[in-house]
């Protein structure tokens, strides 16, 4: 339980990205030596599970590792643990080791793309754990460059604008973060950079335009093009259509997350009296709003396998955002839930779209049909990630969906109105997938390209399917390991509702 | 009390479901269906032990009920719901219902699906069927409910697109699963506001809500309790094929056929009205709820009447016949009767089984041809399969003493004391109208001369599919005895066993009726609706083109009204165009213009700017005399 093993969550696969490159000669090697690298890093998860259960810490974001950083910057290495970022930390663990299992035998993953995905891993669990606000930033613009290559370089036929799209949307929302970050460091009261002391910090004024006001926006910005929230999601489709398969599991799995965890953590955790102006959160709930129906629409007017799935990610992003501000237990802790939910399904939507994809390579919905006759046993499981996705209860992502509904429908009843008609077309737009991609008779594609999964290619889908199936009916472990740190913020945000 | 038999009925299924889906794959029907029949046979055995211990249960009304805690499903703020299955009186005759008619159906399917090429996919979809079913009656706690609710949605989708093959079947499926889900948005309403306003899920703690004076003085607004109900009747309008969403029910006929018997006849279908049954001491709190439950029953009970007479699919007129007699049951809740509802849940899950089985064999018998005009004269051939359908359809008709003369004629009398003579007119004429498409399809199908080749060579199906048949029959016949009308005697067991599962929240039935008036009603109903019967028999024999509706209602009768396409024209294509046209707009003009434009807009600042960067000291010289001699004048100039 050595708090050291929390650091190395971080610092792991940093390392074994760079052991990685010494294997640039041997393709299989590199990828049999990324699995077995992947079983210390779930080994200092355990650990830090550990370390979670027994920390009796008060408060909020208790810190397990502290070390000089930059003292002129006034910044420390700091890094933080609690119910809402280990869930997501083991759900990056949990994938990334199912994704170094499909890249078994994959002629065109290369060391160098291993190397790449480890470095991902490194900054986007760092910035998880950054309990500092430089820290944070740099582990937060860190995540760009890996991605910005993987897409780039292993990427389909339009990579390179997806690519540049992606960088600048990102790079841009960051440095809006910079700037607010900027903002806090001259302010001559503040401590340290780390979280707690801009916690603490007074004289920003509490008001609209205040600049707290301001600094708040700073954050929320890079969190909203993270997420991405309408209309700021333009980059995604175009970056999840032309990524390969495991950057785009990756991408919907844990990226996209890590804006809801941004604007849990450094947004309302921090600035609850400027999360519950009417203006701001009236304003998040229309986004919210927006993104649930029109990126529904959206996935709907799509011929494009991956395109959809990508558009349904920004319908499920907006139910989150929308738990994030309907300022209740339910719905906080629903948006938490959400998070690893559907990062399972969508995950496992695009790592099986994938695997047919490695064999056919074409994307067009009408270039499919039969897929139930060519491989039944795979077209169940892309059945059930399905209904996963669109929120079947007995699978986690109705557990989400129910729980921010409820918690919106508190305090805000025609948005969660509203919202459920998300759900429908949710149905209409994935089932229109499954009609033309399983049912009907076998298309000529399929004919001609046999879709026969080999071991390893099972070995990454199943632990993601029964991981769906536990949490869809045991759900409340997943809630009661967020409970008291979500309490804690809930409890702020109230009391300043009520001030 | 608690009974920890209750998790078995729904994990045998459940596991059956994974034994033939997952494990096994086999591909022969008569293996897979042997493992699923098994399964559903002991989740019968289950359900009787349990259903003898709730009946040697002692205790006040407020318990009495078997319960088994399972688990924490979810606990967050003010969301809490257990995993718990409880069994109450109404449960457990749905119980009962489920699990035998479900049986027998298994049974029938195991030579149904002799020839398919993978029956383990049917009977695995047939068990989770089951399991979902079974969460959706045994679910204490309303989100529980919403498990099951979706749960058999899923499999009825599942089971509706099996020959998935051919498109319009898949379709079907879709339109089935949409259209339920549309419904599905009602049921979360009413979650929300159950939970966030009565601040539980438990259907117990709700049902006392509305005696707890403590809580109902607490200021819980008038519109909580409207919401609720009405939330909860647009989802049972989803589930149970009412108007406005009736309309996936008819196409659900895709389907196997001891699909549609079980799933889209018997079980699934009356869950929506089993939901408002379970937990009436709140439905009943908003009274215009229940007369807007009366109106949309008598409609639908029409409409889909006036559309099963001039039907040629015999599987479509059973279909229309299904919704109608939902109709009617939505009636009975409308007139503050869910006594009589239930009754009538019961009875037709039996006769409408044997119906749609018995036109199952007859399917079988013709090599899957449905269309009544290629049979006829099948009575000689398929002896056992005609006496069961004739039973069947006396049954729906209300012919005396058989189920459906019963739970028809309480739902009359109860319609007749709660909305006048006028009601009673209105909805004996759907009745009529009963009699006279049901005969219409008896006759078409089993009398008069063959029609097609396939009528002639039609020949009765084997014991394994006729012997459920005969079991149905007979429930047919005498299961409309658990309650009889007060004339006959006073037994009344299912308004007892329905009253007795609010936790001992009272709800008065509507005035009774004189004994007179109820003998009256009765002649009335059973004269005319023979007399209907007698001449829909005598017509079709002689004429089997014969139009029951003038022009140009049989047009429209055909067409369906026409509603599929109002729907489609309506509210679909409009939805879908304009989101459509809003997404394109914002998505790839607004947005994706303005990213595209920025970085157009980069890129030639940056050429523009790359044509000074030529290299030459000379240009670099030439400009830097020249633009600083040009700022040096201007400065000066200013200055002047």
């Amino acid at each position: 339980m050595d708090p050291i093993n929390t650091a190395m969550l971080i610092f792991w696969p940093a390392i074994f990205a760079f052991l990685l490159f010494t294997f640039r000669k041997n393709k299989k090697a590199a990828q049999w030596a990324n699995m077995v690298f992947h079983l210390p890093w779930f080994w200092f998860l355990y650990q830090s599970c550990l370390l979670w259960r027994s920390s009796t810490a008060d408060g909020m974001f208790p810190i397990v590792f502290n070390s000089d950083f930059f003292p002129l910057l006034k910044s420390n290495f700091a890094l933080g643990l609690d119910g809402l970022n280990l869930p997501l930390i083991g759900l990056n663990v949990f994938l990334s080791f199912c994704l170094s299992l499909y890249a078994l035998g994959k002629e065109k993953l290369s060391s160098s793309y291993l190397a790449l995905f480890a470095l991902l891993n490194a900054a986007s669990v760092g910035s998880l754990m950054a309990a500092d606000a430089f820290v944070f930033y740099i582990f937060w613009e860190a995540m760009l460059i890996p991605m910005f290559f993987l897409i780039g370089i292993w990427g389909s036929k339009n990579r390179v604008y997806a690519a540049l799209k992606f960088f600048a949307f990102t790079m841009l929302g960051s440095l809006a973060m910079l700037a607010a970050i900027l903002y806090l460091w001259v302010q001559p009261d503040i401590q340290s950079m780390g979280w707690h002391s801009i916690a603490q910090l007074g004289l920003l004024g509490d008001g609209l335009w205040s600049p707290r006001f301001w600094v708040f926006c700073g954050f929320l910005i890079a969190f909203l093009v993270k997420i991405p929230a309408w209309p700021l999601h333009v980059w995604l489709p175009d970056a999840h259509t032309e990524a390969p398969t495991g950057a785009s599991v990756i991408l919907a799995g844990v990226l996209l997350k890590l804006g809801v965890y941004g604007i849990a953590r450094w947004c309302l955790a921090l600035f609850p009296s400027i999360a519950v102006l009417d203006v701001v959160s009236f304003t998040m709930k229309v986004l919210a709003l927006a993104g649930i129906i029109l990126g529904s629409y959206g996935a709907l007017r799509q011929t494009d396998i991956k395109r959809t799935i990508a558009y349904s990610s920004v319908a499920h992003l907006g139910f989150m955002l929308l738990g994030l501000f309907s300022f209740q237990l339910a719905g906080f802790q629903g948006a938490m839930f959400q998070n690893i939910a559907h990062g399972l399904s969508t995950g496992a939507l695009f790592l099986i779209f994938g695997i047919i994809y490695d064999r056919t390579h074409t994307r067009e919905l009408s270039d499919y049909g039969g897929l139930g006759i060519v491989n039944p046993r795979l077209s169940m499981l892309f059945v059930l990630s399905v209904m996963a996705s669109i929120g079947l209860p007995g699978l986690p992502g109705f557990i989400g969906e129910f729980l921010i509904l409820n918690g919106t429908f508190v305090l805000s009843p025609w948005f969660a109105f509203f919202a459920c008609f998300g759900i429908l077309l949710g149905a209409v737009y994935m089932l229109r997938i499954v009609r033309g991609m399983i049912y009907g008779e076998t298309s000529s594609v399929l004919k001609s390209h046999p879709i026969k999964l080999s071991f390893s290619e099972w070995g990454s889908i199943i632990p993601m399917i029964i991981a769906m199936i536990v949490l869809g009916f045991w759900g409340q472990g997943l809630i009661a390991v967020t409970a008291r740190a979500s309490a804690t913020i809930i409890y702020n945000l109230q009391g300043e509702i009520l001030r | 009390m608690i009974f920890e038999g209750l998790r078995w009925i729904l994990l045998a299924p459940l596991l059956g479901a994974v034994l033939n889906g997952v494990i096994l794959q086999n591909k022969s029907a008569k293996i897979s269906g042997l493992v699923a029949t098994l399964a559903s046979l002991v989740a019968f055995g289950f359900s009787v032990v349990a259903c003898s211990q709730l009946s040697g249960l002692n205790s006040a009304p407020e318990q009495n009920f078997l319960i088994d805690p399972l688990f924490t499903w979810m606990s967050s703020g003010h969301v809490y719901v257990p995993f718990n299955l409880e069994l109450t009186s109404i449960t457990s005759v749905m119980l009962l219902v489920i699990t035998g008619i479900g049986s027998l159906i298994h049974i029938y399917s195991i030579s149904y699906l002799s020839e398919e090429e993978s029956p383990w996919r049917f009977f695995s979809y047939l068990n989770l069927f089951l399991a979902a079913m079974l969460v959706l009656v045994l679910a204490s706690n309303l989100a529980v409910v919403f498990l099951g609710w979706e749960g058999v949605g899923l499999c009825s989708y599942l089971l509706i697109g099996y020959w998935y093959k051919k498109p319009e079947n898949t379709a079907a499926g879709m339109k089935a699963f949409i259209t339920n889900r549309v419904g599905d948005i009602g049921f979360l309403i009413a979650l929300f506001v159950a939970f966030s306003f009565f601040q539980t899920g438990d259907i117990s703690r709700l049902a006392e809500r509305v005696n707890d004076y403590a809580f109902l003085s607490s200021g819980v607004p008038t519109w909580a309790w409207y919401t609720f109900a009405g939330s909860l009747l647009w989802a049972a309008t989803a589930k149970s094929a009412q108007i406005p969403l009736y309309i996936w029910l008819p196409d659900a006929m895709a389907g196997p056929t001891p699909v549609s018997a079980l799933i889209h006849a018997a079980t699934m279908v009356t869950s929506g009205i089993f939901l408002i049954c379970r937990v009436w001491p709140l439905f009943a709190m908003s009274p215009v709820i229940v007369d807007a439950a009366f109106w949309i029953g008598m409609s639908t009970a029409w409409l889909a009447a006036l559309i099963a007479v001039s039907q040629t699919d015999v599987k479509k007129v059973l279909a229309y016949s299904t919704v109608s007699q939902l109709g009617f049951m939505f009636v009975a809740l409308g007139a503050g009767s869910p006594a009589a509802a239930f009754f009538h849940v019961i009875t037709h899950a039996c006769f409408k089984a044997l119906l749609f089985l018995a036109a199952g064999s007859v399917i079988h018998g013709m090599h899957h041809k449905q269309e009544m005009s290629l049979m006829g004269g099948l009575k000689d051939k398929m002896k056992i399969t005609h006496v069961c359908f004739l039973i069947g359809t006396l049954a729906i008709i209300g012919f005396p003493l058989t189920a459906g003369f019963f739970s028809k004629d309480m739902i009359l009398a109860k319609v007749f004391a709660a909305q006048g003579v006028f009601g009673y007119i209105l909805l004996l004429g759907a009745a009529l109208l009963t009699a006279a498409y049901m005969f219409r399809a008896y006759t078409l199908c089993f009398w008069g001369g063959a029609r097609s080749e396939y009528a002639q060579k039609a020949h009765e199906s084997d014991p394994l599919m006729y012997m459920p048949l005969v079991v149905l029959a007979f429930l047919s016949l005498f299961i409309g005895w658990l309650e009889l009308p007060e004339v006959f005697g006073h037994f009344t067991k299912i308004t007892d066993w329905v009253h007795s599962s609010w936790y001992g929240v009272g709800v008065g039935e509507q005035a009774h009726l004189s004994h007179l008036a109820e003998w009256l009603l009765m002649l009335i109903t059973s004269v005319l609706s023979l007399t209907v019967a007698y001449y829909s028999f005598k017509i079709y024999q002689r004429n089997p083109e014969f139009k029951i509706l003038p022009e140009p209602l049989h047009k429209w009768s055909t067409n369906k009204f026409y509603v599929d396409e109002a729907f489609e024209l309506l509210l679909i294509k409009p939805s879908m165009k304009a989101g459509r046209f809003i997404n394109r707009i914002s998505d790839e003009t607004t947005f994706n213009g303005l990213a595209n434009g920025s970085f157009r807009f980069t890129r030639l600042s940056g050429r523009l700017l790359a044509l000074f960067h030529t290299g030459s000291v000379q240009t670099y010289a030439w400009h830097f005399v020249f633009w600083s001699s040009l700022i040096v004048g201007a400065i000066f100039l200013w200055t002047l």
